[in-house]
């Protein structure tokens, strides 16, 4: 269809990744056991969050699972006004980055009001089970 | 590091909503401009780059489907560093002059934004980080990963919303002036302030535009250079500098650590070694207000927090003591996110040739220029110094 100058495209296409997780599976079953695990080499001791199973440090390396505590100060956020479209039903919601008592940082939304948060603020980070999926949030400590 | 290589011909197309012109059309509007600029034709050139995103217009093969529109048949390559994509472009095409491999080059950026409505580019660039670990689960857009900057920066240099859009308020103006930019009028700072919020701190007036547009330079070692113009425009040094995906890898949030990477590099070789003195122009990378007042800090004209001070004094307006985006920058110019790095380029180019509008030229003093452009959120950096003089 032609209007105003424009060929509408009659072709569609829809994108939907089919993304390998067979390695880090230890995250995906700590999350359903309330646990937020992170990878710890052995070698250098170097601690990754995202957990990834090869340290680059070392190279090789031999990397272990970790829990990390959950324990944080908030390091930054911002309240999303306008989300992406596969985010328009989830209402309202706050990204925050914290950094966490083992020295890595991790990024999530943060359930609280807006109006409460201030950087530096004690936060947690804890699993939690969201349209049959496990993820992670942060709350604030009172 | 081989020949020292000039820029010998530009190209600009205009920036906006450009519905009426195919991504092939938009790119021809800028390569003809050059290749007259220059006094050359596609025989000349040996090699050429195509700095694209794409994925929001319907072409995957742009170097090609360019190629074939503009009658180049030589070799070529898309190059794709995000929002740097044309620095990467003007890197490669640069390398392949500098090495001997080609005697000219042609570097260029094309983006076609509108071929896809404005939720689907919202939900592409969002993407454009960490996919799994950050937008899964979480949902972020481009605003935010700079609004995130922004509340960090506010709150360790306790500055305010007032003072980011100070930067929005300049671009403006300059874009006022600029007859290739989408916009063309002045805002305030009530205009600014009453926008609408796209990810807090951070606002519609605080945000640069989804944009159409390309921008096109030829390329050439120095011999060569001096028999085609009178005016040729060297590269002097360029820095480049990559970033952590996961915005939680980084250590500092209120400024870009790639950025300053990649400076030092772009300093050490171009022999500079005080910013402050030794540059008529500055075209920093401000895809949002906060990125302009970090730009001035990462690359070290304006010390950690006092970024916005600048702005405030108008030291970083055409006339001041460091002129900032006499273009009206990505904010007010448009940016296409392929073609902004190109278009910095060619801006450069006409400032030191002493070619830009009346009330937007800057004074060439020192013959020396810096280009700051980042890809991402300081995901991708590039730093390139630029000089009028050999
Ligand atoms: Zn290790």
């Amino acid at each position: 269809m032609i209007k105003d100058g424009i060929f509408f495209d009659r072709r569609t296409l829809e994108l939907r990744y089919q993304m390998p997780v067979k390695n880090i599976e230890p995250f995906f079953k700590g999350l359903e056991e309330g646990k937020i695990r992170a990878t710890k080499c052995k070698t250098c001791g170097s601690i990754y969050f995202p957990p990834q199973i090869h340290c680059p440090r070392c190279n090789p390396g031999i990397m272990e699972w970790i829990d990390l505590d959950g324990d944080g100060k908030l390091e930054t956020f911002s309240s999303i006004e306008i989300a992406p479209t596969s985010f328009q039903n989830e209402g309202k919601y706050i990204v925050a980055i914290g950094l966490l008592k083992e020295g890595v940082r991790a990024l999530a939304w943060i359930d609280a009001k807006e109006s409460d948060l201030r950087i530096g603020k004690r936060i947690r980070l804890v699993a939690r089970k969201k349209d049959d999926a496990f993820t992670y949030v942060f709350n604030l400590v009172e | 590091m081989g020949n020292k290589v000039a820029i010998v011909g530009i190209g600009h197309s205009v920036f906006g909503k450009r519905n009426d012109v195919s991504i092939n059309e938009l790119a021809w509007e800028s390569i003809s401009v050059a290749l007259n600029d220059s006094g050359l034709t596609q025989k000349d050139i040996d090699f050429y780059t195509v700095g694209n995103y794409g994925l929001w217009s319907e072409e995957i093969l742009t170097a090609v489907t360019v190629g074939e529109y503009a009658g180049l048949k030589c070799g070529s390559l898309k190059t794709e560093a995000a929002c740097a994509s044309g620095s990467a472009a003007l890197k490669i095409a640069m390398d392949s002059v500098a090495s001997g491999n080609s005697r000219i080059a042609l570097a260029m950026g094309v983006e076609k934004m509108y071929n896809s409505p404005n939720s689907t580019i919202i939900e592409l660039i969002g993407r454009a980080g960490n996919y799994f670990w950050e937008f899964e689960n979480f949902g972020l857009t481009f605003p935010a990963y700079y609004a995130l900057h922004a509340t960090r920066y506010l709150n360790d240099f306790n500055a305010r919303e007032e003072d980011l859009c100070e930067a929005s308020i300049k671009s403006h103006h300059y874009g006022a002036m600029n007859k290739y930019a989408q916009f063309h009028k002045e805002i305030t700072l009530s205009d600014c302030m009453n926008s609408k919020y796209v990810a807090k701190p951070l606002k519609i007036f605080d945000s640069s535009p989804i944009t159409d547009g390309s921008a096109a330079v030829i390329l050439a070692g120095e011999e060569e250079a001096r028999k085609i113009t009178d005016t040729p425009i060297y590269i002097e040094s360029q820095g480049s500098a990559t970033g952590s995906a996961y915005l939680g890898k980084r250590d500092d949030f209120a400024g870009l650590e790639a950025s300053r990477r990649a400076a030092e590099i772009a300093y050490k070789g171009a022999g500079i070694n005080d910013p402050t003195s030794q540059f008529d122009l500055f075209e920093v990378h401000d895809c949002f207000s906060i990125a302009e007042v970090m730009a001035y800090e990462d690359l070290g004209i304006a010390r950690r927090g006092e970024g916005i001070k600048l702005l405030k004094e108008h030291q970083t307006y055409h006339d001041g003591k460091f002129p900032s985006n006499p273009d009206g920058g990505l904010k007010a110019k448009g940016h296409p996110i392929g073609a902004t790095g190109i278009s910095q380029a060619v801006e450069i180019t006409k400032q030191l040739r002493g070619e830009a509008d009346p009330g937007r030229q800057v004074q060439v003093r020192k013959g020396r220029a810096l280009q700051h452009n980042v890809g991402g959120t300081g995901h991708y950096a590039y730093v390139t110094v630029y000089s009028r003089r050999n």
